[in-house]
């Protein structure tokens, strides 16, 4: 057996799907507050009911570790991330980047640290490079909890339908014949 | 005068486990001299359970760790089903042994070829393999490129074990159906199947490929069977219940101490949890989990660690499967860095073939789990095992709430500082005399580490942007389109 790898994160050419699968990630651990941000974003937009007729839009808890997302990676053409970001605005603040802007780290003899990124990589066979859109949201708190702090929860409505925006948006731009 | 080196070999971010060492040349060979595990993960999860109802345990704690979620789902149904004195039907033993048994079998999987393997083969020459260290990687050529491809069929193996786990788990990780009283899956004959044919494509892969390429590292590293000893004391909970009395377990509970001949019964009132060298208050010292207090005191003269330092009266013991199939009398060749490796891959196939036989003794439509209710007031432990050694749960309710919970993990026992008397940790004790060929890159010292298959929290995942990074702030309450540059 051959291994191929590859690198990606940025979207390489046309989607292999047609029409392009959705994966609506949610990342981080609920048990540190606001680090489970982007989980909560995105199971609370699955309990709005968004896109539940739409079998190409996939949502996903991923928690903390991104080697048990490997399949749904190997799905998506576009993965649409939520998630903590320390990107030094003030806590509460939203930003919006792509997955080659985004830090992943080496490996050092471990993947017990592997990030979503990182985890592209281990996708074997052709190559699979799903475009990555981040939301990410600025901590205010990252301590053991299960709430997120005052902060993001006076901004959770807003970020939740920012979230939204977005997904309806790259389910839109999906669905027309061109690719972004 | 000892080179001291601190490797961190867990966490890319925040650092979870860091190891030091001193190195120095003793009698002509350059050698660990000194060790010092830190554990950073503040044991503070067990502060979030306080005061919630008893039943959120298994779904709280299975969130401690992404790797073993499952041990924890199953040390808190159990501490549970114990506190209300309930007897869990069969069939609710036998599934919840079966999503057990997927999770030991992935996770053995795992560790072998993704996270032991490159300690002894050079990958191939891309990320995320490169950089790598180059030092004594001794397999190589056509073994090199073998087991780098089954590096990646070890990927689709796991995975298939994440679904055959999943059949009765309901998901994984963090399988929902684990519940006080039982399990809330039903054994469909069609989910029995599909278990079965994933175990008659996963049992062939531990046979011919996982044990084949274990003996392949050890064919070139036989030293390393005398390496990475420790104190030789073993330690092992039991795990996968074959009554329901579990009294007989797969894994039988146990302990070894070097030097003695037979395996000792274990008390669980022995065990006490020291904070001598921890960032904890010394009037906190040598409790038994059941009364255990965590009350952090940082900074603290001569502390070095988060970790407590778990002891059986007063000793260190070393947890895992070579703990595991030590006591139950599976494996006796040694104790050693190969030797972990060794009884993981032995203990992969034991389970996987033992939830063959499993499958049949489940019972079509008679009941998984028996009604629940929360005591007032009760004490209860729970024991069990995670792929990486023994796991325990202590609960106090009190008024139908949870008043005091204390988690022992599998790392606690293994990667813990040195104790009251001063001794060392297992792993600080298992690094001390491992030679060192290239101080630069001390890959002997990963190698140990990584034997003991330590897991701390999987805690904070938060993503940072490249300097320069293309980022976009965004106005609340726009569309997306305004938020384009």
């Amino acid at each position: 057996m051959t291994a191929v790898f590859h690198r990606s994160g940025a979207g390489c050419g046309g989607y292999p799907s047609n029409p392009p699968h959705i994966l609506i990630a949610g990342i981080g651990n609920e048990l540190l507050m606001d680090d489970g941000v982007g989980v909560c974003v995105v199971r609370e937009l699955q309990r709005q009911g968004h896109f539940a007729e739409n079998e190409h839009v996939m949502f996903a808890e991923i928690g903390t570790f991104a080697l048990d997302a490997l399949h749904l990676l190997e799905w998506a053409d576009v993965v649409f991330v939520v998630d903590a970001m320390r990107a030094g605005g003030p806590p509460g603040e939203a930003y919006l980047t792509t997955g080659t802007e985004i830090e992943s780290g080496p490996l050092r003899g471990s993947l017990h640290h592997l990030d979503l990124l990182g985890a592209l990589h281990l996708i074997p066979g052709p190559p699979h490079c799903p475009r990555f859109i981040i939301l990410g949201v600025e901590p205010a708190r990252m301590e053991f909890g299960m709430e997120l702090s005052p902060r993001l929860q006076e901004r959770f409505p807003e970020i939740v339908e920012l979230a939204l925006e977005v997904a309806q948006s790259l389910v839109y731009e999906s669905s027309v014949p061109t690719p972004l | 005068m000892a080179t001291v080196k601190v490797l961190d070999p867990i966490s890319r971010i925040e650092g979870h486990l860091k190891i030091e060492v001193s190195i120095d040349t003793v009698r002509g060979l350059q050698q660990v001299v000194d060790a010092r595990a830190t554990g950073t993960l503040f044991r503070g999860f067990e502060t979030i359970l306080q005061g919630r109802s008893p039943l959120d345990a298994p779904d709280i704690t299975q969130r401690i760790c992404g790797v073993c979620p499952v041990s924890h789902g199953m040390a808190a149904v159990v501490t549970l089903d114990r506190a209300a004195g309930i007897a869990v039907p069969e069939n609710g033993r036998i599934l919840r042994n079966l999503v057990l048994a997927a999770n030991f079998i992935q996770s053995h999987i795992l560790h072998f070829y993704h996270l032991a393997a490159l300690d002894y083969v050079d990958g191939p020459n891309q990320a995320p393999w490169q950089p790598s260290w180059k030092t004594d990687k001794r397999v190589s050529g056509a073994a090199a490129n073998a087991l780098v491809g089954n590096y990646v069929a070890a990927l689709a193996m796991r995975r298939k074990a994440h679904e055959m786990g999943a059949l009765f788990g309901g998901r994984l990780p963090h399988p929902p159906t684990y519940r006080a009283g039982g399990i809330t899956a039903t054994p469909r004959p069609e989910r029995i199947d599909a278990y079965r044919a994933y175990l008659n494509e996963l049992i062939p892969f531990i046979q011919n490929v996982y044990l084949n390429d274990v003996n392949t590292v050890a064919s070139v590293y036989s030293d390393y069977f005398r390496i990475g000893k420790g104190h030789g004391n073993l330690l092992a909970y039991g795990v996968f219940d074959l009554d329901s009395t579990g009294e007989e377990k797969l894994l039988n509970r146990g302990r070894w101490v070097n030097g003695r001949r037979d395996v000792l019964r274990v008390d669980v009132g022995s065990i006490t949890e020291q904070v001598r060298y921890s960032w904890y208050d010394d009037r906190t010292a040598n409790l038994n989990p059941a009364s255990g207090v965590t009350t952090p005191q940082y900074p603290k003269r001569g502390a070095y660690s988060w970790l407590k330092s778990p002891r059986y009266q007063s000793i260190p013991y070393e947890v895992g499967p070579l703990a595991r199939m030590w006591v139950n009398g599976d494996y006796s060749n040694g104790i050693s860095v190969l030797d972990r490796h060794a009884a993981r891959a032995l203990e992969c196939l034991k389970v996987a073939e033992a939830a063959m036989g499993w499958l049949d003794e489940i019972v079509p439509d008679a009941p998984v789990i028996a009604p629940y209710e929360v005591p007032d007031s009760a004490s209860a432990y729970g024991l069990t095992e995670a792929a990486r050694g023994a796991l325990g749960h202590w609960l106090n309710i009190r008024n139908g709430r949870i008043e005091n919970y204390q988690v022992i993990t599998p790392t606690c026992w293994n990667a813990s500082p040195r104790d009251g008397n001063g001794r060392r940790g297992p792993l600080e004790q298992a690094l001390v005399g491992t030679p060192i060929k290239n101080q630069a890159e001390p890959i002997e010292v990963l190698r140990v580490i990584h034997s003991f298959d330590p897991c701390l929290s999987c805690a904070v995942h938060v993503m940072r942007p490249k300097k320069e990074a293309q980022v976009f702030t965004v106005a609340m309450g726009s569309g997306p389109a305004a938020c384009r540059p």
